[in-house]
């Protein structure tokens, strides 16, 4: 069974362009988040923080590879 | 009577995917560029978001086992297959706490306890967790709670122009809305109960669309509103009753017959990446 998709051929092409072009936007907050952070943390707050389990959060990256032979084992079981 | 119900659910499928697809081109349109959610407020969501994300990894550690982050990230990323929100990078990290809870901040970091772990019966029900979390940040529930937005027609008083803005007021601001959220996260939980039930439902809908069981969100609260009250108390005291929760779900899996559809569960590829 082919797999499902929200998105029709052009509309996941777009979405492609949209996750490029908002990548920018995610990176420039990514950094000013970073530096801002590391700020903050110097002055402490109410909630401790901890940016480098953060940057591990992050640092998870899936290939398209991986995540393609990840669902072929829910291929069958989609409607 | 199964090719009746393939068809209904199709015909609901195909609808939902023509709105959803809809909604993807209105949001293309509007939010990214000129309308209610513009660039600068998106940043100002994943600024916040990475910070909030810090607060909850400060009162939880990682737990520091690759196999099972990695693991959760390959079911979590599946599901983001389906998103309305593609400007966000989506981020899944396990929590090491025998507490069952999850959390999602805004910007799209999503957290899930070791306990809650613990209480997955199988990879459908896991995804059914991080789909609901997911959910609370498609519809932006937590950006609403804290007003982190522009507001409308008042672009110079929201938080977000205080954030870009920078200096002491804007410190001030983020430092609040950040108290504010963890407040949220680990003592009242949101106002509104209408928005959990609302992720509950985009949970149902996200699994079936990746082919994951979708009643698994209704199995995970049977089970862990008979078995774990102690563990489970941070849901009990921030969300509402899973008696309420499970007559939802009961609900929308009827009314659109979902409750007779056998997806995947995947039990046994869960116990391999967790047990």
């Amino acid at each position: 069974m082919e797999r499902v998709s929200v998105l029709g051929g052009n509309e996941e092409n777009q979405m492609r362009d949209v996750r490029r072009r908002t990548s920018a936007i995610t990176t420039a907050a990514a950094a000013r988040g970073l530096a801002s952070s590391r700020r903050q943390q110097d002055q402490g707050g109410e909630h401790p923080s901890d940016y480098p389990a953060v940057e591990l959060m992050e640092s998870f990256e899936i290939t398209r590879e991986q995540l393609d032979e990840f669902a072929s084992a829910l291929q069958g079981a989609r409607p | 009577m199964m090719r009746t119900l393939i068809a209904v659910f199709l015909l609901v499928f195909v609808f939902t995917a023509a709105q959803a697809d809809e909604n993807f081109r209105n949001r293309l349109n509007t939010e990214l560029t000129s309308g209610a959610y513009t660039a600068e407020d998106i940043e100002a969501e994943i600024h916040f978001g990475r910070e909030l994300a810090s607060k909850v990894l400060g009162r939880y550690p990682a737990w520091d086992n690759s196999k099972v982050n990695l693991y959760i990230n390959k079911v979590g990323q599946l599901l983001v297959e389906n998103s309305q929100r593609p400007e966000l990078t989506y981020r899944f990290l396990a929590l090491d706490t025998d507490e069952v809870n999850a959390f999602a901040a805004p910007g799209g970091y999503v957290f899930i306890t070791r306990g809650a772990l613990d209480q997955v019966a199988n990879e459908a029900e896991l995804a059914a967790i991080l789909a609901h979390e997911i959910g609370h940040i498609e519809h932006r529930h937590y950006v609403e709670a804290v007003g982190l937005r522009a507001s409308q027609g008042d672009l110079e008083s929201g938080l977000t122009t205080m954030l870009m803005g920078g200096g002491a007021t804007a410190a001030i601001a983020f430092d609040q809305a950040v108290n504010a959220m963890m407040e949220i996260f680990f003592e009242t939980g949101l106002q509104s109960h209408e928005d959990e039930y609302e992720a509950d439902q985009t949970a149902v809908w996200l699994l079936t669309l990746v082919g994951y069981h979708p009643g698994a969100l209704k199995d995970f609260f049977e089970r862990v509103q008979s078995q774990a009250e102690q563990e489970a108390a941070g849901i009990s005291r921030t969300h509402p009753s899973f008696a309420d929760r499970i007559q939802r779900l009961e609900s929308e899996l009827t009314t659109n017959q979902l409750d007779q559809l056998e997806l995947a569960t995947l039990e046994e590829r869960l116990h391999e990446n967790l047990k």
